[in-house]
């Protein structure tokens, strides 16, 4: 399956294109997902699957966008 | 007396007179001072017959009873009115220096009254007010007319809070600003100042406000800067990227509103993301007096350099009006900060206007996406030039005209900000039941429901949202008055915000008392704006938020589901079913009585 993964501000660190698309074979989580990219879980403070608040420990299905954000705030 | 200066500066501007008057300290341990000493002050002088941009409106300057200490984020002051733009009482608030300085001076407000009969104005040095003319003054844009009064004043340790040509012209969306980039922003509080023939207030002071005890103070403080350094928000998240670090998480979940709120994702949202700033734009980071958080950001364009844009001035410059081009959003905020004018409502009314134009309403002559056309729109707001007057009494003056009433992004006139609150139902009565009008601050439940601070909560229930409206809406009234930014509860609760004060003020206060005085404080502008007519058919959002479903994306299918939480909202705060406090409420936060003032 492929899923997108978008990551924002300081995260941009551990992938610098801010995007890209991974494939895999068989079952996949968000943190699995942080794992392929050595994004340290505890920096991922607001994870989105498809726009939506998501878990860790959510299982991605195909053609699922992930964003993920560190702690951030303002307005 | 530790904390508060005690005395209150009073300039009439018709007889010209100058008084300077104590406070009580019933009124202190009340209200604290910020905005609950200006929500006093407008309540008590200001009826409903009065008209915000007559003589008798007042004018309040006021500062807390932390500014101008150590405390971090202090270096805030406020400024009450009853507002042009919504007829509600109204505060704004701003950080920059001029706070500090002017409670330097010795006071904790300052009430402007009259219309003095040439443009002029004030300056405060220590004790000596001087109301002086400000004839050449008269028509300069904010940065020419601070440069000039310093350099004429010769003395940089001066701090200018004035209006542009928007506030001189009676924009109903004019602000003031101080230290040429920080803004009292919304409300039309820069016409308020204009319709007094007042252009500028400069201030230099050289007290000090004295501390209770300063040992405990500096232990609170050590611990709220290590709370500060700790929280990932405040120590990077927010000096990083500033507020616009906000652009790409709320589009990605579908809470971005775009072209007046009829998407609410932008397809070039990373064209003007705080990630594209950082890397293109952003010369320095800056901050407040006593900040260090330093969310401030200093940019430049290929013309010109400035402050910001903040994430709700991107938004609305930028995606309310289907605008993608960075450059043009920035020289149209910094536009706004010369003119004097509120980025938000400015932005929010354009939007409208092209709407209006798409339906075929009234021919404005502006398209969604027209980039070319947005310095000079904003230039003719300001000057009340063309369609440009047409647009300066703001979206809900120009629905009452040209119809569009159901998609006005508007509460009690007050242009709505960069939220789409059908992705957001606890933000959705927040708007609605804000004693100011469509604001994000009173309650910011953007915290819980986007941010996951303190706690996420479901951002599509409807569930406990009243109570937690509530909680924020009473907690935040007291920090207005304190005054301290809004940033700072990010990182520390209201635990450490009641031991500052007591540290400060020798007097004690617990977390629970900066509760009760919020409660009081959002009670006492409720009664304000039932006399002057307001009810609960004012407590609610533009149609489009109520009946249409977002079209796509992750809040897809969604509307602001209002009433169950509205019911809800007016039983919690002790309300009866038509949104008026009962004699029991009042009685409990001491204002009985009031009501008929």
């Amino acid at each position: 399956m492929q899923v997108t993964l978008k990551v924002f501000a300081t995260l941009r660190s551990y992938l610098s294109s801010g995007e890209t698309v991974h494939t895999h074979d068989g079952s996949l989580r968000v943190c699995d997902l942080l794992r392929a990219y050595y994004i340290p879980q505890d920096e991922a403070a607001i994870i989105l699957v498809n726009g939506l608040h998501s878990s860790l420990e959510k299982e991605l299905t195909n053609g699922d966008t992930v964003s993920i954000f560190p702690p951030v705030g303002g307005g | 007396m530790y904390g508060w200066m005690g005395r209150l500066l009073r300039i009439d501007l018709t007889t010209q007179k100058i008084t300077v008057e104590t406070w009580p300290a019933e009124v202190r341990e009340r209200f604290l001072g910020g905005r609950g000493l200006g929500t006093y002050i407008i309540h008590k002088e200001v009826g409903p017959a009065v008209n915000p941009l007559g003589p008798d409106n007042r004018l309040v300057f006021t500062v807390g009873p932390l500014t101008a200490t150590k405390v971090p984020t202090s270096g805030r002051f406020s400024v009450s009115t009853k507002s042009p733009l919504t007829g509600t009482v109204f505060d704004s608030n701003s950080g920059g220096i001029w706070g500090t300085r002017f409670k330097k001076c010795g006071f904790d407000g300052l009430i402007i009254q009259g219309r003095a009969e040439q443009p002029s104005y004030i300056k405060i040095t220590d004790d000596q007010v001087e109301i002086i003319a400000a004839g050449e003054y008269w028509g300069l844009d904010v940065h020419s007319a601070t440069e000039k009064l310093l350099q004429v004043t010769g003395d940089k340790d001066y701090s200018v809070a004035c209006i542009g040509p928007a506030g001189e012209n009676l924009v109903k969306m004019a602000a003031i600003i101080n230290d040429r980039h920080r803004a009292l922003g919304r409300g039309g509080v820069g016409a308020v100042m204009g319709s007094k023939n007042l252009k500028a207030i400069m201030v230099k002071g050289t007290k000090k406000v004295p501390v209770a005890d300063s040992e405990k103070l500096d232990f609170v403080l050590y611990e709220t800067n290590k709370w500060i350094k700790a929280n990932p928000i405040t120590s990077q998240g927010l000096p990083e990227f500033g507020t616009p670090v906000l652009v790409n998480l709320f589009n990605e979940m579908g809470i971005f509103p775009a072209r007046n709120f009829q998407t609410s994702q932008f397809a070039d949202a990373g064209k003007i993301s705080g990630e594209t700033i950082a890397k293109t734009m952003t010369v320095k980071k800056t901050g407040c007096y006593a900040c260090p958080i330093q969310c401030t950001r200093i940019t430049r364009t290929r013309n010109n350099t400035g402050e910001g844009p903040e994430y709700e001035s991107i938004w609305a410059l930028g995606p309310q009006c289907g605008i993608s081009d960075l450059e043009t959003i920035t020289e149209a905020n910094y536009l706004c900060n010369r003119l004097g004018l509120d980025t938000i409502s400015v932005g929010v009314t354009i939007g409208f206007a092209m709407e209006l134009q798409e339906k075929g309403l009234y021919n404005t002559g502006l398209n969604f996406g027209e980039a070319n056309k947005l310095l000079d729109l904003i230039t003719d707001i300001a000057r009340r030039k063309g369609i440009g007057a047409e647009l300066a009494d703001g979206t809900r003056a120009l629905a009452a005209k040209w119809g569009g009433e159901s998609f006005a992004m508007q509460v009690k006139g007050l242009e709505l900000p960069a939220y789409d609150p059908r992705g957001l139902q606890g933000m959705g009565l927040g708007f609605a039941t804000s004693n100011r009008g469509g604001c994000h601050l009173r309650a910011y439940m953007v915290g819980p429901e986007a941010l996951g601070v303190p706690k996420m909560v479901d951002r599509f229930s409807t569930v406990g949202k009243a109570g937690l409206t509530i909680f924020y809406q009473n907690v935040n009234a007291a920090v207005d008055s304190l005054i301290l930014c809004r940033f700072l509860g990010l990182a520390v609760s209201e635990e450490y915000f009641a031991r500052l004060l007591s540290a400060v003020t020798g007097e004690t206060y617990q977390p629970q008392d900066l509760h009760v005085i919020g409660e009081r404080i959002w009670n006492l502008e409720r009664l304000v704006n039932l006399r002057e007519g307001f009810t609960k058919d004012n407590d609610t959002l533009p149609a489009r938020l109520l009946t249409e479903p977002v079209s796509d994306g992750p809040s897809g299918g969604r509307v602001v589901d209002l009433a169950p939480m509205l019911n809800e909202y007016y039983r919690f705060r002790g309300w009866d079913s038509a949104g008026v406090p009962t004699a029991a409420k009042l009685a409990q936060l001491g204002l009985l009585g009031l009501e008929a003032i």
